[in-house]
């Protein structure tokens, strides 16, 4: 078989072959169940046609690279034959890599999924396996004729050009049976219709930081003496700091969409990493209150899970950013969210998946992260709004999410040079690991502490700068978490199944307008709080459905009636079934109910006395069943109502 | 099938070295509900279907071939 001429049009018909028949059903068939339980079967359709045809442009991009390098080839004064080969190896090699590791990756899902095996890949194996696929690589090279193989690979992608366009007409008629919306990052109305609207009294600006995977145990935000985040507790001196408050779920979707909506991940639904609030409630929002009561709203963030451009909410917001990352990925994830409805900023971040073994080499010793990124968009977004409307901005930074590497100014201070430096040394996050690597896990403790150093230190410069421009002392300034992190209990990171304290306690700092004199507050409040205190602080009505309360009354130093605290994790859990997976924490007092609920599984309960044991160490539910049982009836009662409010909201 | 293209050995072990070889996505959080149903179900059809292709290529585009000259009492499609 001869090598066809390495002409435009059989180029790119052949790499779109390779794309829309290979490529990219390599991408979906991996996750297309955890698609299924966010989106109906329309938006999935429209989704993955809208991804079909954005695949014309790799293929677009990849032809014209391997038809310049034939022109370039020719012009240099090689052969026909040579010409054509270097252009379809150009066009098509960069294809059979990526359906390689994509047909490698769901090989490996598959295996998993079918024999519940689980594997730590560390570094060294990584280089090992690299040395060894260079190796069998540089034999077939030696082995194989190249320009009889891609003979046939080309012979092969053109036969099937018949099929890519029946494939291509599909996905063109899922797009246009519901298309998708479009959204830019700045809402074009000027303030002045948000400056319409009077508010009732003053309104002070609105500033919320929450700080990804900061665990309380951590930061130790109450303690003056702090070490870690000693520019946090300098303001946590003069606010009210909260050294029991709870998150509603262990990563950033769920609970991010908690701080925005006061709704649990029961009811908001937002419980898979890349999945959006139900659409019933993406407008009960915070920003949108605030938004009708007069406030400019603005999300400013790093990290696009917990961006309401991400999540379905945005909007309730005058403006959405996102602060750039030196992830090359990030680039194509964020770009997707011009379709802020649709499911593209996931399967883009999962057709690039291959671009994070590149991220991880360039990066090196350096974060891609930095929280002076956030904070100097949200400055510029203050200067450029200026002073004629109150502002309520939502910044959220990822330091000190990992890779735990920390900007020379704190590295080290905790951890000796020459350990976990560059991001290849670190354990891959979200992850169980044996007892042995608890030494390891440690020293990843450490850095990631230096992390939160570098991430209070910007916290400290934001706030300077706020009060150089006198907008510090008036302003209701709230520091926070979406989350905590894990180095304990065999689990280094965070989501998945997990519970226990370090990753749903974390900071709560809330200084109001004009405070002076700080106070520390033990009681155990909920992440479903946040919206509700904000909103009567802020004199505005309170959101309707609410799962949470105002904590006015503590914040001004009164008592404030106790009540159970709810956190949970239902990543396993369809918004289309009954309520019937997850993981519910019930925190009353001391005491910590975690009850696992699987279908067609019995309930399994632990106790906790987390006053006794904040380790989480010792299981009472055997000795106290009478405990476990009250608990377990609060649970009950509130995912009873929450299955009834979700089969209501499937009805209209 | 063909003496230029790997042998079946080679083929394995280079999808045993990139299988091994992929990245943990310490960027991203791993997909709580990957390994469902529907992959277990696909994946398997999925790998028949390409396998298939590759391996039965030129089977079906000489059956084609021929029941398209039945049919017709013409040559069929050009060969690729």
């Amino acid at each position: 078989m001869s090598l066809p001429s390495a002409r435009l049009g059989p180029l790119w018909t052949a790499a779109l072959a390779a794309v829309v028949l290979l490529w990219l059903p390599l991408v979906v068939i991996p996750i297309l169940d955890g698609l299924l339980f966010v989106s109906t079967p329309r938006e999935l359709a429209r989704d993955l046609g809208l991804l079909w045809l954005l695949g014309m442009l790799p293929a677009a991009l990849l032809a014209l690279t391997g038809w310049l390098a034939a022109r370039l080839a020719g012009a240099a004064g090689a052969g026909g034959r040579t010409r054509d080969a270097l252009g379809w190896a150009v066009a098509l090699l960069p294809l059979v890599w990526i359906c390689t590791w994509h047909g490698a990756r769901m090989l490996w899902t598959w295996t998993r999924s079918v024999a519940g095996l689980e594997l730590t890949i560390t570094s060294g194996l990584r280089w090992f396996v690299m040395g060894l696929l260079l190796a069998v690589l540089a034999l077939l090279i030696v082995r194989l004729r190249p320009a009889s193989v891609l003979a046939r690979l080309s012979g092969s992608l053109l036969a099937l050009r018949p099929a890519a366009a029946l494939v291509m007409l599909l996905a063109l008629g899922a797009v246009l049976q519901k298309p998708p919306a479009v959204s830019w990052r700045v809402d074009p109305r000027p303030a002045a219709v948000e400056r319409a609207a009077p508010g009732p009294r003053p309104r002070p600006d609105i500033v919320l930081i929450s700080i990804d995977a900061l665990a309380a145990a951590d930061a130790d935000a109450c303690n003056p003496q702090s070490v870690q985040m000693p520019r946090l507790a300098a303001l946590a001196q003069r606010s009210s700091c909260f050294t029991r408050f709870y998150t509603s779920s262990n990563f950033t979707t769920p609970t991010a969409s908690t701080m925005e909506s006061s709704l649990l991940p029961w009811s908001h639904f937002a419980t898979q990493p890349d999945s959006k609030m139900l659409p019933a409630v993406r407008g009960h929002s915070l920003a949108a209150v605030l938004r009708a009561q007069g406030w400019r709203t603005h999300s400013i963030t790093d990290n696009l899970l917990a961006s309401p451009l991400h999540r379905g909410s945005f909007a309730a917001w005058s403006s959405s950013a996102l602060a750039h990352t030196t992830l090359f990925g990030n680039l194509f994830r964020g770009a997707m969210t011009v379709f802020p409805e649709t499911a593209l900023p996931r399967l883009t971040a999962t057709a690039l998946g291959f671009l994070g073994a590149f991220d991880m080499a360039v990066h090196g010793e350096q974060s891609p992260y930095a929280s002076e990124r956030t904070y100097a968009l949200v400055l510029q977004r203050l200067a450029a709004e200026g002073r004629s409307a109150p502002q309520f901005i939502w910044a959220h930074t990822l330091p000190p999410h990992s890779p735990y590497l920390p900007p020379p100014s704190t590295r080290h201070r905790l951890l000796p040079p020459g350990e976990l430096e560059r991001w290849s040394d670190m354990l891959p996050d979200n992850i169980e690991y044996a007892p042995a690597l608890q030494p390891l896990v440690d020293k990843h403790r450490l850095r990631y502490r230096e992390s939160i150093m570098a991430a209070d230190a910007a916290l400290g410069e934001f706030l300077d700068e706020l009060q150089r421009q006198g907008r510090l002392d008036g302003a209701l300034i709230v520091i926070s978490a979406d989350h905590g992190e894990s180095f304990e209990q065999g689990l280094i990171g965070h989501a998945g199944p997990r519970l226990h304290d370090v990753l749903i306690r974390v900071p709560l700092v809330l200084k109001l307008p004009g405070q002076q004199v700080g106070r520390v507050i033990g009681q155990p409040v909920s992440q479903a709080d946040l919206a509700p205190t904000l909103l009567d602080m802020a004199g505005a009505p309170p959101l309707p459905r609410a799962e949470g309360r105002s904590l006015r009354a503590l914040l001004e130093g009164g008592a404030l009636p106790p009540a159970p605290v709810f956190s949970m994790t239902m990543e396993r859990q369809s918004r289309f079934r009954p309520l019937s997976s997850g993981r519910f924490a019930v925190i009353d007092g001391d005491d910590k109910l975690v009850s696992e609920r699987q279908p067609g599984a019995p309930v399994q309960d632990q106790l906790f006395d987390l006053r006794a044991d904040p380790g989480e160490q010792r299981d009472l539910a055997a000795q106290r069943p009478e405990r476990v049982a009250a608990l377990r009836a609060l649970l009950d009662a509130r995912l009873g109502a929450a299955e009834a409010a979700r089969l209501a909201a499937q009805a209209r | 099938m063909h003496a230029a293209l790997p042998s079946r050995s080679v083929t394995a072990a280079l999808l045993l070295a990139a299988f091994a070889l992929l990245p943990a996505p310490a960027w991203a959080y791993v997909d709580p509900n990957a390994g469902g149903l529907l992959l277990q179900l696909l994946a398997p059809v999925f790998a028949a279907v390409v396998g298939g292709w590759l391996f039965l290529r030129r089977w079906i585009a000489d059956l084609t071939r021929r029941l398209w000259r039945r049919v017709t009492g013409r040559g069929g499609p050009p060969e690729e």
